[in-house]
């Protein structure tokens, strides 16, 4: 008889096409979201644990606290990034970093929005970055404060299309300020990770960022390369302990690595989740309202045919078990529409974020089983009614 | 309350209908049945005490006006409702006091119903129709199917299995209905008008089908006020005001 009454359903449903539809959408998105938040999800973190793998595990970066009172602010010197260096043990390489956006220029050529870095000679050596032609900026061009600068490889690409740019001057200017810079060197092309755009960017000493661009109080951030073979994240626990150590005020810096950008990531997937969660969680139940109206008035319309089936001996069991089918059949079927359009929505996404496409069958199972729970709950009360159905009182119904 | 037939297990009538005089116990019996309905404030005695007994192969007609009881008296014999006082025997069992899951069982498998306007499924085809109490009835998919299609083929119809409800003509409709009141072999047929929304001729031909199934040894009631159609019967028995006048 299960057969018989899905089928039952399935003719029900073609002869009310819009209404079954519009009956459905409650499921179709609370089921869509299930699927989407858990394939979102899942790539979101395959992604993001590919990218931080990418990204350079070895390096460690550390940023002043902006709200930091200005006493301990003081305290992110230059020279700290020595001290950091010979009490941290596993730090390799440490390079103050500053940071603005600016325009450069060489006679027409034009590179808008490019991030002119003040770094340290040892910054190359941290990410490992290679030069393509002439050479990174030294410690001496820092000491005496040197006009010289080191293109990414975009930005060169743009300012020298068809010279050669070493020996030229760019000027870098914004509101206020405009600067000559002498070109001595070519930098190699690299992927950007943790905030870093290596090839939009011009690198210039430190020193020179903070006499000649932009007047710097403190070290806003430091970039840290680690010995090969330590374990980063407990470098990071230490350069965590440092930090406290000299500021006594946990909020007063933050120590940025892979590792604690990925928890920040699963913390915000986290969020995300829950919210979506509980999106999922209110289509279903506004959906399984409807469906329990729609059921209502299925058994109210059908009345005739409750009682025909009756007469021809239909028993209670029966007829609840036809409507319970019916409701369940409906969910599923929005179940299956919402399964489609969330599979749908998530590779769309991410095609456009370029995530990894990672659908799980335990999230599939989870709708099907979302669904049919919606229309086993919501249609109880409906199929309930139905069977409690006088006999001659559905037939006399007109 | 005179019972002027109390003649049980005997075809008391040998008209038109051709009823089979047939030995052992009557198939309904009727005994001082009454039935009351509460409407608002008041109470209706739909039916009065009333005693009767249909012996198989017997087409008996059951007449009256409307608010005469027939209809109540139809329901209680169909199972579809119970009485308020008397007992009620359908093919030697008592119905009157079961549940709705047992009174099922009896319209599943000793009754078949066949109504004025039919009351086929629309959304299903004439097999399925036919098939219907047979699902309910727990028999297997290719039982039923082959089943169903004896039952339209002893009604005339074997050509119109695929066919919707809506596709057939009012005396093809009447017949499916009566296919599907025969194909579970009931002891009893229940029929309320049956030809009241058929022309003469028709109605006629389902009346003769009737008279038929009746030869074969079931017991066919139609409930009626058409004086033509109880003619056709062997039996007549009237009610008027909830109480039996034969």
């Amino acid at each position: 008889m299960f057969w018989e009454n899905v089928r039952m359903a399935l003719r029900e449903f073609a002869g009310n096409r819009l209404r079954t539809f519009l009956s459905l959408l409650g499921i179709v998105i609370g089921i869509g979201s299930v699927i989407s938040i858990t394939t979102l999800g899942q790539s979101a973190t395959a992604s993001v644990q590919k990218q931080v793998a990418q990204g350079g595990l070895e390096t460690i970066m550390v940023f002043s606290g902006r709200d930091a009172a200005k006493e301990v602010r003081r305290l992110f010197t230059v020279e700290l990034g020595e001290r950091l260096k010979s009490e941290v043990p596993g730090i390799r390489e440490v390079s103050p970093v500053a940071q603005a956006g600016y325009y450069l220029k060489n006679g027409q050529d034009t590179y808008e929005n490019a991030t002119v870095l003040g770094v340290q000679a040892s910054f190359p050596g941290i990410y490992s970055y290679q030069s393509s032609s002439g050479s990174f900026l030294s410690e001496e061009d820092g000491e005496k404060r040197r006009s010289v600068v080191v293109l990414g490889a975009e930005v060169a690409s743009v300012l020298f299309p068809d010279e050669e740019a070493l020996g030229r001057y760019v000027r870098i200017y914004r509101k206020g300020v405009a600067r000559s810079f002498k070109v001595i060197g070519v930098m190699k092309e690299k992927t950007g990770t943790m905030g870093m755009d290596f090839d939009g960017s011009a690198f210039i000493p430190y020193e020179t960022y903070s006499a000649r661009l932009e007047r710097l109080e403190n070290v806003q951030r430091y970039a840290m390369g680690t010995a090969g073979g330590v374990d980063v994240l407990k470098v990071a626990e230490k350069v965590e302990e440092f930090f406290t150590k000299l500021t006594g005020n946990e909020d007063s810096f933050r120590v940025m690595s892979p590792s604690t950008i990925a928890e920040m990531f699963t913390n915000v997937t986290k969020t995300l989740n829950l919210f979506l969660t509980g999106v999922a969680a209110i289509s279903l139940v506004v959906g399984g309202i409807g469906i329990m109206n729609i059921m209502l008035v299925s058994v109210a319309e059908r009345t005739k045919e409750i009682g025909i089936r009756k007469a021809l001996g239909a028993s209670p069991k029966a007829i609840r078990g036809q409507f319970l089918t019916e409701a369940v059949t409906l969910t599923l079927v929005g179940g299956l529409v919402g399964m489609a359009l969330g599979t749908a929505l998530s590779f769309l996404a991410t095609a456009l974020l370029n995530w990894s496409f990672a659908p799980q069958a335990a999230s599939y199972a989870l709708a099907v089983a979302c669904s049919s729970a919606v229309g086993i709950f919501f249609g109880l009360y409906p199929a309930a009614r139905a069977a409690r159905l006088q006999p001659v009182e559905a037939l006399a119904f007109e | 309350m005179s019972e002027p037939n109390a003649a049980p297990g005997a075809a008391n009538a040998a008209g038109a209908g051709q009823a089979v005089g047939q030995a052992g116990p009557p198939v309904v019996s009727v005994q001082e049945v009454t039935k009351e309905y509460r409407m608002g404030e008041t109470i209706v005695h739909a039916l009065r005490g009333v005693s009767l007994q249909v012996a198989a192969g017997e087409l008996l007609a059951i007449m009256g006006p409307s608010g005469s009881g027939k209809s109540t008296l139809m329901h209680l014999m169909g199972c579809l409702d119970t009485p308020t006082a008397g007992q009620l025997f359908l093919d030697g069992v008592e119905v009157a006091g079961l549940d709705e899951e047992r009174l099922a069982g009896i319209r599943n498998r000793k009754i078949g119903f066949v109504f004025q306007q039919f009351n086929l499924l629309a959304r299903i085809t004439v097999r399925e129709n036919v098939m219907t109490p047979l699902m309910y009835g727990g028999a297997g998919p290719r039982e039923r199917r082959e089943r169903a299609e004896e039952a339209l083929e002893r009604v005339g119809l074997s050509d119109r299995l695929a066919h919707r409800p809506a596709e057939l003509s009012g005396g093809q409709r009447q017949r499916v209905a009566i296919a599907r009141a025969l194909v579970t072999h009931p002891a009893l047929i229940l029929a309320d008008e049956p030809t009241g929304a058929l022309d003469t001729e028709t109605g006629r031909a389902i009346l003769e089908l009737f008279a038929a199934i009746c030869v074969e040894g079931k017991t066919v009631i139609v409930v009626t006020h058409d004086p033509q159609v109880a003619a056709f019967c062997g039996r007549r028995i009237r009610l008027r005001d909830g109480l039996m006048e034969e």
